[in-house]
């Protein structure tokens, strides 16, 4: 294996780290990770480091990098929004890929906020041949509240239930006395990053889709408010053309952060799984 | 340059090929220069928490006139090797490595090291092989007391299990963690070799060694804290050779979520800019 230090980006702004297969012919495509959050390149307990080097081992490119103002990445002078200053730096980490390798095809690992940006940086860029989204949007069905609803009940004890009941009461006795805060955010830690409208959704969705491109979305149970069960997403776009051309995997083996070696395992052999589709992709994109 | 967008940094490795490492050097941009600083980070989930926190002090550094150099130690990082590869003894090598790197890159014979966490524990085991040049530690909440980090670690990775699913299994980890023996090889999603783990449990107040003079260290200390509270009171027997400072910032390194604390704790960055400055 191969790991190359890279300064890059139309400034000289972004760091990241190449990896290459120690030997043999380069393959048709690269993997591109980076930040998911404010977590450095290295990724959630150090997993983007562990993945790009699994991938190495099965003769695949990968680069992991800072986006702007992450990690060890600086702003560019003139830095764009959020959303699109993070769509130039994916395409500029492609750009780098390319210059350097000839590699003209990329599949997008994004995990959390990381996922958002794989998702806008496949509609830009039609270099994008395959994505991986890790708890990105979500759309509820019918079922999705009875079904979370059933299984946080399901999952108490006795006592924990009692313990429940009597914590909810005392809080909704305090919230009827307290004063209203009007400014009060969401509760949901993930709601910040935002679905955009359905319509939206399903429209760039099957864009993308329809250009070829592998869209593999991953949801973990650490987000059962959002993600329920395993057939929310087939429920929630029962009538969409792209429901049976998007792969979707509901882990509730895994968490949202990998927070131990074994669940990073999972999720490693949960990617490797999928490369022989990413490079079918990636062929059928040439 | 927009200062906004930040110090320019160059990415590369150094080291022999069986022990590569990953270094980012920050030029000074200054146009006096000072002496060169070398920062050792944290280890594990503090590395990466910290990981904000260190690019700033680097930054401010730089802009003070000092060429900066971080690194990630074998098995850590960007660095080659794999979490089980690291050890307190390969990493102390790290450290006096990476300062023959800083020296060659900015042209500086004069070093300050800072170290935060463990990192400032493998520091000083460095510091005391006096490397030539170096003229000031800085330690920042250095682990002194292994066995105890050990079991905060412990503590803090069944916590990060036990939080980590919506729906709670059964039995829980705080339940299974009764078996003294289960929890041990890893924390908070970084393996722990057996011989890390020997090393850093051996790690105590009282085998402590400072570096020998010329070097002067600095040591930054929570009182909140028990390490600081222990290390507090073995200065006050080494008063005449360490400097003490308080400072109280009440982050904690080893979340993995970015919430409820500061990335960048003002009172210990200054703190930290300040020391680093005096010399």
């Amino acid at each position: 294996m191969q790991e190359t230090p890279l300064l890059f980006g139309p400034e000289s702004n972004l760091v990241g780290v190449l990896t290459q297969p120690p030997v043999g012919t380069l393959p048709p495509m690269a993997f591109v990770l980076f930040n998911a959050g404010v977590i450095p390149r290295m990724g959630m307990h150090r997993f983007n480091v562990k993945l790009a080097r699994a991938l190495a081992l099965q003769g695949q490119v990968a680069l992991r990098f800072d986006i702007a103002g992450l990690g060890d990445s600086r702003n560019p002078i003139e830095a764009g929004d959020t959303r699109s200053q993070a769509v130039l730096d994916l395409q500029a980490a492609m750009d780098v890929v390319e210059r350097r390798l000839g590699i003209r095809r990329f599949a997008l690992i994004g995990m959390c906020s990381g996922a958002v940006n794989s998702f806008w940086t496949a509609i830009a860029d039609q270099r994008v041949s395959a994505v991986l989204m890790f708890d990105g949007f979500w759309y509820h069905s019918l079922w999705s509240v009875p079904v979370c609803l059933w299984k946080r009940w399901h999952s108490l004890t006795w006592h924990d239930r009692i313990a429940q009941i009597v914590r909810r009461s005392k809080a909704r006795l305090k919230a009827l006395v307290a004063p209203k805060n009007t400014d009060a955010t969401s509760p949901s830690l993930y709601a910040a990053y935002g679905n955009p409208p359905r319509e939206e959704y399903v429209r760039n969705l099957q864009a993308i889709v329809d250009r070829g491109t592998s869209m593999y979305l991953v949801f973990s149970g650490d987000v059962l408010d959002e993600y329920s069960y395993a057939a929310q997403f087939r429920h929630a776009f029962a009538r969409e053309r792209f429901v049976n051309q998007v792969r979707c995997d509901f882990r509730t083996d895994i968490d949202h952060t990998f927070v131990s070696t074994d669940i990073q395992q999972r999720m490693i052999a949960l990617v490797l799984d999928w490369v022989p589709e990413v490079r079918r992709a990636s062929e059928a994109h040439q | 340059m927009n200062p906004a967008a930040g110090h320019p940094v160059q990415p590369f490795h150094f080291g022999s090929p069986q022990r590569r490492l990953f270094g980012l050097f920050h030029a000074s941009t200054a146009s006096l220069t000072r002496p060169a600083v070398l920062i050792c980070n944290a280890f594990g989930q503090e590395a990466i928490r910290a990981h904000r926190m260190l690019r700033v002090l680097a930054e401010r550094l730089a802009r003070e006139g000092h060429p900066v150099l971080r690194f990630d130690y074998f098995g850590t990082g960007d660095s080659m090797g794999e979490d089980r590869d690291g050890d307190l003894a390969g990493w102390t090598e790290d450290v006096l490595q990476a300062d023959r790197e800083l020296c060659a890159r900015s042209q500086s014979r004069r070093t300050v090291w800072v170290g935060m966490r463990l990192g400032a524990t493998v520091a000083l085991r460095a510091a005391c092989r006096a490397p030539e040049g170096l003229l000031r530690l800085v330690l920042w909440d250095a682990v002194l007391d292994g066995a105890r980090y050990l079991g905060y670690l412990r503590d803090r990775h069944i916590a990060s299990l036990d939080y980590a699913f919506c729906l709670q299994t059964r039995p829980t980890a705080r339940e299974r963690a009764q078996d003294a023996s289960l929890f041990r090889d890893e924390a908070i999603g970084f393996a722990l070799s057996h011989a890390l783990r020997e090393q850093i449990g051996a790690l105590s107040v009282a085998s402590l060694n400072w570096p020998p003079a010329p070097v002067s260290t600095v040591a930054l200390t929570d009182p909140d804290s028990a390490d600081g509270r222990d290390l507090t009171a073995a200065l006050a027997r080494e008063a005449t050779r360490v400097h003490a400072v308080v400072v109280r910032h009440g982050t904690d390194w080893t979340l993995d979520s970015a919430e409820n604390s500061a990335l960048v704790p003002a009172a210990a960055l200054m703190a930290l800019v300040q020391q680093v400055g005096a010399v």
